[in-house]
């Protein structure tokens, strides 16, 4: 149907850290595919312009967290609190860093959150951030600055959450698209031997599902033993999560770039479904 | 009054017939263990044995090594063997009260399978409960409780963030909390913006932030609640999920056991621990290495806390034929109630259930205990502890470091075990009557006492029994048997111990000492059986070994440096006997008394007295002399005499008054002047009458002689005088014997001392005339003059005194 597939180049992965959980585990996410990869490290650190804001206004109060005990908040102790935690990040980063023996940069930056993100990733493949960041509560979608980022990004996103390894089962949604191909070939990228790959064959029939299957069998080869294929007749996201749930993925690799999932499915997916993502664009 | 005839030789040793047994030997026996002699405490061991009631424990007395615990051990095993097999006893863990672990009885043998059962059912625990948790039906329905909490604090604060969107506030993240802020195009409006702001504006943006504030506030007091709620629902799953899992295990054991209410309800018990504490059947790792010597840690159980549905068998019958009969050679309160042992770990000392040890009452119950009285009581507490026992009849396990406060540690406090023991101590005579007379709980909590005679009466029957019980000693000790001559030899050894020629001595001990000893000879002598020489050999080298003082002291004499005469005749002295004890031997010796008159007033000095070197019955014995001669002598005038008397060479001190009637010789000569024959000597007490009482060691005293005389020469005038009383304790050696029989020595059996002078002196004693006076030429009647002389002579010095001295006008 189309030409072979043209494969992920990552040289540079950006990770954003905020010592959040989700941060942490996309931290190790990020370092351990650099390391297979063979690419450099970006951390970033950002001093969010709203908090110092917020504590430059003369009636501000933070609430704390496992007291709901309410105090005012200044610019001086904000500025402490942010340089503890800038220096947490740091450390984290560097230590996970020389764990894979990767290349490193940590780069602190002050400015709105996402805004920072998103620029430094430019200058990036890859951007790894958790799905949320630091919020009271677990949040079942999406933070702002990733959603931010899926929506805006130009770059290749990895979201992640606490618990996530690399080793964990991949699945890609697969239709055949040039897109489609590329979730393909960069899951295989990320698999080891032992790793087991669904892929949704996303079709309206069963010659189509074959057609699909046997491309799909050709790109895989005999890179990975354990691959186990879903014909898939539905492209709504709420047909789509379910069948996601069903099969208990470790990692998403998605297309925003296929022909038969529209990009805001997938990202409706990404959103509603708790599961940590490679959102492979095509743009780069 | 006639003089008796000395003894014949067949007084002096009542021999066995060996021709009155039907056996050849031994062998022919058919070597149980028969006790005879003890008819009075067998009679009362049978009586507390059968007495059920409270109390009526048994306190065996009687010398050591007279067969009391062979006697105790036969009869109560024969007993016991017809008896029910007591229940098993097992200590389980109190999921009430740690500390105070349960006793449960089960039938005999069905504590071990119980033990068994509930290893098993742990195993099978640790199999069912992990893999219901881990199904996949457990895993969905608790993470869905979980994202229900989850949801529930999201969708409250995400309401919570979309109010405050509605008026541009936002919820922001700090590195400690969060805070609302106003915000304009997404961004947080900053401070020189909010100054610009009208003063109403601004008072608006702070009053609802704060309202904000608030509401979040109330959330979040409500997190914990809400997570409360969560976890209940988690607890509420988990036991459902345990409680399904393990049912079906514990199912099938409470039907096993659904006859017994208190194991089902311990099961019970059980299952609810298992289900609330499921955890532990998850845990796979194995214990820290410094955890691995936990207390009572069982093969199975590799986590502590499945100790807790252990049992520990503390008693376990399932082997038991019969009531048990124990003999506790240590009795210790550990020993006897049991102990809680304790574990060191960690530095400190630890302990569980399943270190309960049982005691010596718990291996007893249902049966019968016996304890050396004096190995009990020096013990310490233990003889306190088993009254607490018998008293209460409970099994109450207190440790002896608690008590002590040796062991400052959490311990157990094991719930008591119902004693039904028949306790029985053995002990001596003398520990009896003194706990009788000093513990007031004693004749209360051991209301039998079974008193063992240390001797029995010489027949047909006995010597059977003797035989008999000879025979058994071969068969426990694997000795040689014993011919028929030698058995008889073993009797007459038995009667001359109990120093009674119509007795036997029930002193097993002795006997059996002496079957292994001549079992010793008939080895070295190349015989097959055991023969009456060899029993002679056996008695003669024991004589042998303890020989050494006799010897010596022989030799002293012999060298003069004691002076013992044998030969002439003396006024005033004679020679006596004594008895000498060292450790379990005892030998004779001739001890010279001599006595002195002077004028007096009549008294008899005993100069052992005067020197407090005599005993009281010695000072008893000296005394009735007086009355005896004041009764003989002094009524018709004043006994103006003053006579002295000791023993000479003495250095130990006297005691006893089996020289009374040497004594009383020795001043009848000295008062009479007739002298003594010194080849002569003498036993026996006296009592004012002149009558002579029986003594102790006539044997001993009388072989005691013999040795002396024989040494110097048996001239056939050489003799001893004895209580005819004493004659039927005669057994005697066969050198003093033959010496009998071959006229070169004599035994006479006095029965008045006038009998006695007579042979002593060769002068009649004298009978009294019908004037009150004696026959001139007699000892009585020399005394009287002498006396009379001796009167005469003080009144005569007391009128020139008084002359003298006239009475003043």
């Amino acid at each position: 149907m189309t030409g072979p597939p043209k494969k992920l180049t990552i040289k540079r992965i950006a990770v954003a850290i905020d010592c959040s959980p989700h941060s942490r585990a996309s931290l190790s996410a990020a370092a351990e595919i650099a390391g297979l990869l063979q690419a450099e490290l970006l951390g970033i650190f950002v001093e969010d312009i709203n908090l110092i804001r917020m504590a430059e206004l003369p009636f501000s109060q933070e609430i704390h967290l496992h007291t709901a005990r309410s105090e005012p908040l200044d610019s001086l102790k904000l500025e402490r609190l942010l340089k503890l935690q800038a220096k947490e990040a740091h450390e984290l980063f560097i230590q996970t860093a020389e764990r894979f023996g990767i290349p490193h940069t940590f780069r602190k930056l002050r400015g709105l959150v996402s805004a920072e993100v998103l620029a430094a990733a430019l200058e990036t493949d890859l951007l790894a951030m958790g799905r949320s960041g630091r919020t009271p509560v677990c949040r079942k979608g999406l933070g702002s600055t990733a959603r931010k980022a899926v929506k805006e990004a130009k770059t290749n996103i990895l979201l992640t959450k606490s618990g996530f390894t690399v080793n964990s089962p991949l699945l890609v949604i697969y239709d055949g698209s040039p897109g489609a191909k590329r979730a393909l070939e960069t899951a295989l990228g990320l698999a080891r031997r032992e790793t087991v790959l669904h892929v949704f064959l996303v079709g309206q029939n069963a010659r189509k599902h074959a057609v699909l299957r046997e491309e799909a069998e050709m790109i895989i080869g005999e890179r990975t033993a354990k691959v186990e294929f879903h014909m898939i007749p539905w492209t709504d996201s709420t047909m789509l999560a379910q069948c996601i749930h069903m099969t208990e993925p470790g990692l998403l690799v998605l297309s925003d770039n296929t022909e038969t999932v529209d990009p805001e499915i997938v990202y409706r997916l990404i959103d509603t479904t708790d599961y940590p993502v490679l959102l492979v664009r095509d743009s780069r | 009054m006639p003089t008796p005839a000395p003894l014949n030789p067949e007084e002096l040793y009542i021999q066995c017939d060996p021709d009155s047994f039907s056996f050849a030997s031994t062998e022919d026996l058919d070597g149980e263990i028969k006790i005879s002699g003890q008819e009075r405490a067998q009679e009362a061991i049978r009586f507390g044995v059968g007495m059920k009631h409270n109390g009526f424990n048994i306190f065996a007395l009687g010398p050591a090594g007279t067969g009391k615990q062979t006697t105790l051990e036969q009869y109560l095993r024969e007993t016991a063997s017809g008896e029910a097999v007591p229940e098993d006893w097992c200590y389980v863990y109190n999921f009430e009260n740690m500390r105070q672990p349960c006793a449960i009885s089960m039938p005999a043998g069905k504590a071990c399978i119980f033990r068994h059962d509930m290893e098993h059912l742990i195993e099978g625990l640790l199999t069912v409960i992990p893999g219901a948790f881990s199904s996949e039906e457990y895993q969905e329905q608790e993470k869905n409780i979980k994202e229900q909490l989850n949801e529930r604090q999201a969708s409250e604060i995400e309401a919570l963030e979309k109010k405050a969107a509605e008026k541009n506030i936002a919820l922001i993240r700090t590195p400690s909390g969060f805070a609302f802020a106003p915000i304009k195009k997404g961004e947080v409006v900053n401070a020189e913006e909010f100054m610009r702001l009208k003063p109403e504006e601004k008072e608006t943006i702070e009053k609802e932030i704060s309202t904000l504030k608030e509401s979040m506030q109330s959330i979040m007091m409500q997190i914990p609640k809400w997570q409360s709620e969560t976890q209940e629902k988690l607890k509420e799953l988990n036991q459902q999920i345990a409680t399904f899992a393990a049912k079906p295990l514990f199912a099938e054991l409470k039907t096993k056991y659904q006859d017994h209410k208190v194991v089902t309800a311990y099961l019970k018990d059980v299952e609810k621990d298992v289900v609330e504490n499921f955890g532990q059947f998850l845990e796979k790792e194995s214990p820290p290495p410094q955890m691995l010597f936990l207390p009572g840690q069982g093969k199975n159980t590799g986590n502590r806390s499945l100790n807790h549905y252990r049992v520990n068998v503390v008693i376990d019958n399932s082997k038991t034929e019969g009531a048990p009969v124990i003999y506790e050679d240590k009795p210790s309160i550990q020993n006897l109630v049991g102990d809680i042992e304790h574990l060191a770990q960690m530095g400190t000392l630890v302990t569980d259930f399943t270190l309960i040890k049982p005691g010596a009452l718990h291996q007893a119950n249902g049966g019968y205990l016996i304890l050396s009285a004096r190995r009990l009581l020096l013990e310490p507490l233990a003889y306190e502890a088993l009254k607490k026992a018998i008293r209460t009849r409970q099994i109450r396990i207190e440790s002896l470091a608690q008590l002590y406060g040796m062991a400052s540690t959490v311990s157990l406090d094991p719930e008591p075990v119902p004693l039904d023991t028949k306790i029985i101590l053995l002990g001596e005579r003398s520990l009896y009557y003194l706990l009788s007379a000093r513990d007031p709980d004693f004749d209360e909590l051991f209301k039998v006492a079974a008193d063992f005679d240390d001797e029995m009466e010489r027949n047909q029957n006995s010597h059977l029994s003797y035989a008999g019980f000879v025979s058994s000693i071969v068969n426990r000790e694997k000795l040689r048997h014993l011919d028929k001559y030698a058995v008889a030899r073993m009797i007459e050894y038995g009667s001359r111990l109990s120093g009674d020629s119509g007795k036997l001595s029930t002193h097993i001990q002795s006997i059996t000492d002496l079957v292994n000893e001549s079992d010793y000879y008939a080895t070295k002598n190349n015989h097959d059986l055991i023969t009456r020489e060899d029993v002679q050999q056996a008695i003669d080298a024991r004589r042998y070994r303890a020989g050494r003082i006799p010897e010596k002291i022989q030799d002293a004499i012999l060298q003069n440096t004691i002076l013992i005469d044998t030969e002439s005749e003396k006024v005033g002295q004679i020679n006596g006997l004594s008895v000498y004890m060292l450790g379990n031997q005892s030998f004779g010796k001739p001890s010279r008394i001599t006595t002195r008159i002077k004028m007096g007033k009549g008294e008899v000095i005993d100069i052992e007295r005067e020197v407090e070197m005599g005993g009281p019955i010695h000072s008893k014995g000296v005394m009735i002399l007086s009355g005896f001669l004041g009764g003989r002598f002094g009524g018709e005038q004043p006994l103006s005499l003053s006579a002295t008397l000791v023993f000479e060479q003495s250095y130990g001190g006297v005691d006893g008054d089996s020289a009374s009637s040497a004594e009383l010789y020795a001043l009848l000569s000295a008062i009479s002047g007739k002298p003594i024959k010194q080849c002569f000597a003498v036993t026996g007490s006296v009592n004012q009458y002149g009558e002579i009482q029986a003594i102790g060691g006539v044997n001993e005293k009388i072989e005691g002689f013999f040795d002396l005389c024989k040494e110097r020469g048996l001239t056939g005038q050489q003799g001893v005088l004895i209580p005819a009383a004493n004659t039927r304790n005669l057994m005697l050696r066969d050198d003093v014997v033959n010496a009998v029989k071959e006229n070169k020595f004599s035994i006479y059996p006095v029965k008045h001392v006038d009998e006695g002078i007579e042979i002593l002196t060769g002068v009649p004693a004298g009978i009294q005339l019908e004037d009150g006076g004696y026959p001139e030429e007699t000892i009585n009647g020399l005394a009287v003059q002498r006396l009379k002389s001796m009167a005469e002579k003080q009144k005569k010095q007391s009128d020139n005194s008084s002359n003298n001295n006239p009475k003043e006008s």
